[in-house]
C-alpha cells in the first residue's frame, strides 16, 4: 500500500479526469486496453480516490461516477450470464474500452496540435503589437467577481510562504475595514486590489478585506477594473 | 508581362495583405491584364521557394486558406526577445478540447464532455474568450443544444491551411482497426467461453 501510495504522489494534479487517470494505470501496469483485468484496474483506481481523500484533495464528482462504474462493470463481469444465444454474447468492459480509445485519440490528437508552428510561439506575422502600456480608458475590462477571487487566490498563495507565529488575532470587524478601505481609496481615487493588503497578512485580514470589496461592490460604492486580461484588479470610487 | 514581374506583384499583394490572402483575390488584382498559360498557385509557389534558402528569416506560408508571410519557426527565439505580446500558452486541457472540437465539428458540449469525462464548460469558456472556436448553430435536439466549430483564427494560429490539413494521426487508422479488433473479439469471446464451459466438462 505504501508502495502504491509513493508511486502516486508524482503524478497528483496531471489527471485531468477519471479517463486520464484510468489510462495513466493501464499504461503504469502495462495492461492491454482491449483486456483490461477490471477488478485489479477498480482496486487501483479506488486506492487512488482514497489517496486523494486522505490528502484532502476535493475530486470532481466525475471520478466518483467512474469508480460506480467500474464496480459495476465488474459485478456484471462476475455474474455468469446466461448465454442462450452466443452471437449476442456482450463484453460489459466494450463501452468502456472505447471511451478510452477515443479520449486517447483525442489526447494524442492535442498533442500533435500543440506541436505544430504555433503563431506568436514559434511564428510571427508582421505589425505585432508592442507591450501595451496605455492609460486609455477604453481598454479597461470590467472584472467580475470570478477575477476578484482569482487575484484572492493569489494573496492567499503570497501569505502562505511566510513564517508561522502564534499571536493573538487582533479582530477588525467588516465595517472597520470598509471604512479603512474607503479612507485610503478616497485619497488615491483608485488603488490596486493586490496594494489592499501586505505581504505578511493573516488569512482573517485577507478574508475581512474580501468581504469588505465584495460589500463595497454590492453597494455600488466602488467599482473594479482589470485594464488586461489576468491584469492588476484596480478598484475605483463610484462616481 | 513577364514572370519575374508578376512574382514581385504577388510579394507586394501577400506583404501588404493583413490576413492571409486568398488565391482568389491574387486573381482578382491581376484579372486586368492578360496571363495566357501562366498559373498563379504556379507563381506563388515559385515565390515560396524564393524564401527558402537559409539567409532567409522569413517564409511563404499557406494558412488559412491563404497565403502569408511568417516568421521562420527555427527563428522565434529571437523574435521572442523584442519583448511582443505573447498570448498565454493554452493549457493541456484546453488543447485536447479543442482537437476533439476541431476533429469532431460541429459538436455539442454533451458530446465533448462525454469524450473527455469530465466537465469542459470552463475550457469552453477560454476557448471562445481565444476565439479559437465558435458557436456554429444549434442542434436539433430535446433543448436544442449549441454546438461548436474552430474559427479562421485557429487556422490561423497552428499554421493551418485548411481544416483538411489537421494530421490525419496514426491513431485515426489504428482506431478503426481497433474497432475491427473489437469486433472480431466480440465474435471471438463466446467462441473462448464456450471452450471454457468445454474444458470444464471434460475435467469432470
Amino acid at each position: 500500500m505504501t508502495l502504491v501510495q509513493e508511486n502516486y504522489k508524482v503524478k497528483l494534479e496531471v489527471f485531468e479526469g477519471p479517463l486520464d487517470l484510468l489510462l495513466f494505470l493501464i499504461r503504469k501496469n502495462e495492461l492491454d486496453i482491449y483486456d483490461v483485468p477490471i477488478s485489479f484496474i477498480t482496486e487501483q483506481y479506488i486506492a487512488y480516490l482514497n489517496l486523494m481523500h486522505e490528502l484532502d484533495v476535493e475530486l470532481a464528482s466525475e471520478f466518483l461516477v467512474m469508480a460506480a462504474t467500474l464496480l459495476e462493470i465488474k459485478a456484471r463481469m462476475l455474474i455468469p450470464t446466461p448465454v442462450e444465444n452466443e452471437e449476442e454474447f456482450y463484453d460489459p468492459r466494450l463501452e468502456l474500452t472505447n471511451r478510452l480509445l477515443e479520449y486517447q485519440r483525442y489526447k494524442d490528437a492535442g498533442i500533435q496540435l500543440n506541436n505544430r508552428d504555433i503563431l506568436y510561439r514559434d511564428t510571427f506575422i508582421k505589425g505585432i503589437q508592442e507591450e501595451i502600456q496605455s492609460d486609455d480608458a477604453s481598454l479597461n475590462i470590467e472584472a467580475d467577481v470570478y477575477d476578484l477571487f482569482v487575484a484572492f487566490k493569489a494573496i492567499l498563495d503570497r501569505a502562505k510562504g511566510g513564517k508561522i507565529a502564534y499571536m493573538t488575532v487582533e479582530k477588525v470587524s467588516v465595517a472597520q475595514r470598509i471604512n479603512d478601505i474607503m479612507e485610503r481609496i478616497s485619497i488615491a481615487k483608485s488603488i490596486v486590489f493586490g496594494t489592499l493588503l501586505p505581504e505578511d497578512c493573516t488569512r482573517m485580514d485577507i478574508v475581512i478585506t474580501i468581504l469588505a470589496i465584495l460589500e463595497l461592490l454590492r453597494l455600488r460604492m466602488l467599482r473594479c477594473e482589470q485594464r488586461q486580461p489576468f491584469g492588476e484588479i484596480w478598484l475605483y470610487v463610484s462616481e | 508581362m513577364e514572370k519575374e514581374k508578376l512574382i514581385a506583384i504577388i510579394e507586394a499583394l501577400i506583404f501588404a495583405s493583413d490576413r492571409p490572402l486568398k488565391i482568389k483575390y491574387i486573381e482578382q488584382v491581376l484579372s486586368i491584364i492578360d496571363l495566357g498559360e501562366i498559373k498563379i498557385d504556379g507563381l506563388v509557389e515559385e515565390l515560396r521557394t524564393n524564401y527558402s534558402p537559409e539567409n532567409r528569416g522569413i517564409e511563404l506560408v499557406e494558412v488559412a486558406e491563404g497565403w502569408q508571410f511568417r516568421t521562420k519557426s527555427q527563428l522565434s527565439e529571437w523574435v521572442k526577445r523584442l519583448n511582443i505580446v505573447k498570448p498565454s500558452k493554452l493549457s493541456v486541457p484546453a488543447t485536447e478540447t479543442l482537437s476533439i472540437i476541431a476533429y469532431r465539428q460541429p459538436i455539442t458540449r454533451a458530446e465533448i464532455d462525454y469524450v473527455r469525462g469530465v466537465d469542459s464548460g470552463g475550457v469552453i469558456k477560454t476557448l471562445l474568450d481565444r476565439r479559437l472556436i465558435k458557436i456554429v448553430g444549434k442542434k436539433e435536439l430535446p433543448g436544442r443544444p449549441l454546438v461548436y466549430g474552430t474559427t479562421q483564427e485557429f487556422l490561423e494560429v497552428f499554421s493551418l491551411k485548411d481544416i483538411s490539413a489537421l494530421p490525419n494521426l496514426q491513431d485515426l487508422k489504428q482506431m478503426s482497426s481497433a474497432e475491427e479488433e473489437l469486433e472480431k473479439n466480440q465474435t471471438v469471446l463466446p467462441l473462448e467461453t464456450a471452450g471454457l464451459l468445454n474444458e470444464s466438462g471434460d475435467e469432470e
